[in-house]
């Protein structure tokens, strides 16, 4: 028989057709049935429920336990667990005994709320995990966060924890006593939306938000119980039993399925109980929420809060939080700055080889999410998990800017660094987390150019892989990630040999002519190119290009990307007109699409038309591409400093030497700031630098820079560099100046040779 | 390790005091009183059902009704108060009885692997049954709050319908709808 769905709605539709046709007698009831539904699920589901004789019996009176109740230790008053000594019994939970209880040793006056476990933990697993989480959940300091200030097990191996006690009443009576109107009730609850969202910048999802979770004391401060708690008490295996001691009128409709609990179930709980404050009642699931007597924005608010759908609902309780202070400040709600939507346009597309992902904070929220996730039941099936992280995405476009702070890039690399300790620790517990975290934690280093730590972390991916037994082509998802991250970082030789194994299998996965092998031609094709393998890259962006024309052009990304390394091609030859037709021909795949790479691939026309002598065209260009990118990245983003360089190098090719060392001086500045940059970023502008000195007469200074980027290109190039040929030019200038003239010669020589071959190989 | 032995009964004054305070509409009462009733409870029953001397003829009504004679002082409540006192002590009751499943089955689990399963005992279906039922009510309450504290009475607290009726501010009739209407509901979904 067909399972009945376990929808409220279904059963309370259901419930009133039984009162409708209990009273019937049998014969009659089944026309009646028809006629008042054409759902036949609905039918079955209420003749079962009036059909007599089930299966099951149900006692009048439950039975009390055959052999003996045994009682649950209830700890007697001055029993000393850890630090602490029992002063009284003070609650029952969900999931335990809860205590009062004050330091053992009487060192300091501090009372306690001790809650023990019931059922102990009951593997060596479970209780590493709990010792590694409960560091992360004491972190958890929020002035409306009832502290973790202890935990341990007791010798029966219960867990139990020593939290803040808070004397206060549920926010449902306190909000009843003192008869607050609406504002009143927004302006409490936002102490509680701003306790969970500093959790969840934490990684730490609270599962189980309702009234009684939440206390206020007599000054009117609020009070979050049990952060963390019921994710801690349960072992991976048993996530479905936990999910049924999740208070079932509070829980979001996956996780009453047994489903995952993440950042958008915690937003659901937040809805029902602030509907529920505000009009005496929880909503019906599924339904959208009764306007009546809410009204206006705020029941847009708790719609879209309450959305079953957890893609739909906000992404973040800071979403949330920032409607509500709009709404009490008699703004529109749901403001949707355009930066923020085109940052994250720009991320998903450049996704999965995001190179300058500057929509770092989505990599945050997506990380946060799917951390959450791997710790709750696995999801079904790849697909499926994808499915979902791409509308989390999607609705993700939708929303306000979550992080609009001058510390976005702080709080994001804590983020991220928080998620890859929580990580490691479920490594270490034996309870892995599903490699595409990872892969989406270093996607986040990416963002914040923190190639080295992408790499790594993406090579932890492949390693759970690999453990997992996943096949060549599902590895090479991550060897490509890998070899993006080591490109980037700066090392191309290892790129390389990180991503050629996984053209083959690839290949053979996918097939010849596939868009995806065609993205992993890119990707080798820009190795190669950065190793001044010039011939090996353009046959490797012919063979890109023809695979995607076959498919259409579908594949834009991957054809942005083809040109513009092929235009990089053209220019180390020096063959302008074709670096120019390439980068237009970059631009126009490009277009509608991403427009951070839009700016990017304008800024590469401007070199090529500069190179050219079309220095006002170059210009405008320019400009046009600051304009894009300044509106869609910080200002200390590196992008920023690489247009610097470029704009650099056009105040050079118009004459202006002085001011071009000026502005790679200052291009070079701000990639120091950013810690270590990689040679790819740097080296032209120690070149740039170097040239404009010599050009502008100060050959002592133009050395130093020089100098530097030919030992930095002597390390890597393995054919030809024309930034090694300029910089041993200029340098031949400076030795010459200091008379040594056969040194200049011989670099001289070297330098028209290596052009030559750039021209003609 | 045996936990040490509960502590002593709390005074039949201050649970009288909690429920009259609880009566007048001070919702705070409730929150201190849930706890002291539980612990007294749980005295209770184990006095009755404690491993060593377990009592066949017992039921959950018998303990509730003992529950209002030994913790509550007659003399200073209303007779009205009775079901409502009655009500909160099958709330009790219940989370007493789910305790108890609880434990029994994580402990059950707690073996080591390498060890012979444990051999089934009538305490091993009686807990998986528990919270079964247990379950399904808590789904039940998402759809329909009435139904579900009808179910809390009778079952866990042995009240009678009319006693049940009173509770809820309904009659007697309407609890006997409901309790059959929840009891086959129950049956229903624990068939799947």
């Amino acid at each position: 028989m067909e399972p009945a769905p376990d929808d409220p709605v279904f059963w309370r539709e259901a419930s009133r057709l039984y009162d409708l046709l209990v009273d019937l007698a049998p014969p009659e009831r089944e026309a009646a049935l028809l006629a008042a539904t054409p759902d036949p699920a609905l039918q079955q589901a209420v003749r079962r429920w009036l059909a007599t004789g089930p299966s099951v019996r149900i006692p009048e009176i439950c039975p009390l336990p055959p052999d003996g109740l045994e009682l649950p230790g209830l700890l007697a008053p001055g029993t000393v667990i850890g630090a602490w000594r029992v002063t009284r019994l003070a609650g029952e939970g969900g999931m335990g005994l809860v205590y009062e209880a004050e330091r053992a040793d009487g060192s300091f006056e501090r009372r306690v709320a001790l809650k023990v476990m019931s059922g102990p933990a009951n593997s060596r697993a479970i209780l590493d995990r709990f010792l590694a989480e409960r560091r992360i959940l004491a972190g958890l300091e929020h002035p409306n966060i009832a502290q973790l200030l202890d935990a341990g097990l007791t010798a029966e191996g219960e867990p139990w924890f020593a939290m803040e006690y808070v004397d206060g009443a549920p926010i449902r009576d306190w909000c009843q006593r003192r008869r607050l109107d609406r504002r009143g009730i927004v302006r409490l609850f936002r102490q509680v939306t701003s306790a969970v969202a500093h959790a969840h910048r934490r990684l730490v999802i609270h599962r189980d938000l309702k009234p009684s979770n939440i206390l206020i004391a007599a000054d009117g401060t609020a009070k979050l119980l049990d952060f963390g708690i019921a994710e801690l008490a349960t072992a991976p295996g048993e996530r479905r039993v936990a999910a049924r001691m999740l208070t079932p009128a509070y829980a979001s409709p996956e996780q009453r399925e047994g489903g995952e609990s993440t950042i958008a179930s915690d937003v659901y709980s937040l809805g029902v109980v602030l509907h529920e404050l505000l009009t005496g009642t929880r909503p019906e699931a599924a339904r959208p929420p009764d306007p009546g007597p809410v009204g206006g924005d705020l029941a847009h608010i708790l719609g879209r809060a309450l959305e079953a759908e957890p893609a739909r609902r906000y992404p973040s309780v800071e979403a949330l939080d920032s409607d509500l202070s709009a709404w009490l400040d008699g703004l529109p709600v749901r403001a949707r700055p355009d930066t923020w939507r085109y940052r994250t346009a720009c991320f998903l597309r450049r996704h999965p080889v995001a190179v300058l992902a500057s929509a770092a904070a989505v990599v945050a929220l997506v990380t946060l999410t799917l951390v959450a996730r791997a710790q709750a039941t696995r999801a079904r099936d790849e697909a499926r998990r994808a499915e979902q992280v791409a509308s989390f995405l999607v609705g993700l476009l939708e929303l306000p800017y979550p992080f609009d702070s001058a510390e976005t890039t702080v709080s994001m690399r804590a983020m991220l660094d928080a998620g890859r300790a929580q990580a490691d620790s479920l490594i270490a517990a034996g309870n892995p987390p599903d490699p595409q975290i990872l892969e989406s934690l270093a996607l986040g280093y990416s963002g914040l150019a923190d190639f080295e730590q992408s790499a790594a972390v993406n090579r932890q991916a492949l390693r759970l892989r690999q453990a997992r037994g996943q096949s060549d082509s599902a590895q090479s998802i991550s060897r490509l990630l890998i070899a993006a991250a080591e490109m980037l970082g700066g090392h191309e030789v290892q790129a390389r040999a990180t991503l050629l194994p996984a053209i083959e299998p690839v290949r053979r996965a996918y097939g010849p002519t596939s868009d995806r092998l065609a993205q992993f031609l890119v990707t080798l094709l820009n190795i190669e190119r950065r190793l001044g393998n010039l011939a090996r890259a353009d046959s490797l962006g012919r063979e890109a290009l023809r695979i995607i024309a076959h498919n259409g052009n579908q594949a834009r990304n991957a054809l942005g990307h083809a040109h513009t390394q092929l235009g990089h091609v053209a220019m180390e030859r020096g063959d302008w007109r074709t670096a120019e037709a390439e980068y237009r021909a970059s631009l126009e795949a490009r277009t509608g699409a991403s427009r951070l790479e839009m700016g990017s691939s304008m800024a590469n026309i401007a070199l090529a038309v500069a190179e050219q002598g079309r220095h006002a065209e170059a210009a405008r260009l320019l400009a046009e591409a600051r304009g894009l990118k300044a509106s869609l990245v910080d200002p200390g983003d590196p992008e920023m400093s690489d247009q610097l360089r470029q704009e650099a190098r056009l105040a050079a090719l118009t004459g202006d030497h002085r001011r071009a060392s000026a502005m790679y001086r200052d291009a070079l500045a701000h990639y120091a700031q950013r810690g270590s940059s990689p040679h790819w970023r740097t080296t032209p502008a120690l070149v740039g630098l170097g040239q404009a000195l010599v050009a502008a007469g100060d050959h002592a200074g133009a050395e130093p820079p020089l100098r530097a980027a030919l030992d930095s290109v002597a390390q890597r190039i393995e054919g030809q560099s024309r930034l090694r040929a300029e910089a041993r030019r200029a340098l031949a200038e400076v030795l010459r100046r200091q008379r040594r003239t056969a040194a200049a010669d011989s670099l001289e020589r070297l330098a028209g040779e290596e052009l030559a071959l750039l021209r003609g190989y | 390790m045996a936990h040490p032995s509960a502590s002593p009964s709390p005074a039949p004054g201050t649970i009288t005091d909690l429920l009259l305070d609880w009566r007048e509409g001070n919702a705070e009462a409730m929150g201190r009183l849930v706890p002291i009733l539980y612990q007294a409870m749980r005295q209770l029953a184990g006095r009755h059902l404690g491993r060593e001397r377990v009592d066949h003829t017992l039921t959950p009504t018998a303990l509730v009704h003992e529950a209002w004679l030994r913790l509550v002082d007659q003399t200073r409540v209303a007779v009205t108060d009775r079901v409502h006192f009655m009500a909160l002590v099958s709330r009790t009751m219940r989370h007493i009885l789910v305790d108890h499943a609880r434990r029994r089955l994580a402990q059950k689990r707690r073996a080591p692997a390498d060890a012979l399963p444990p051999p089934s005992e009538p305490g091993d279906a009686w807990s998986l049954d528990l919270i079964a039922i247990n379950d399904a009510l808590d789904r039940l309450q998402t759809i329909d709050e009435r139904m579900y504290r009808v179910v809390e009475c009778r079952f866990f607290g042995g009240l009678t319908e009319e006693e049940t009726g009173q509770v809820l501010g309904v009659t007697w009739r309407t609890v006997h709808r409901d309790w059959l209407k929840a009891k086959r509901w129950l049956e229903l979904v624990l068939e799947e």
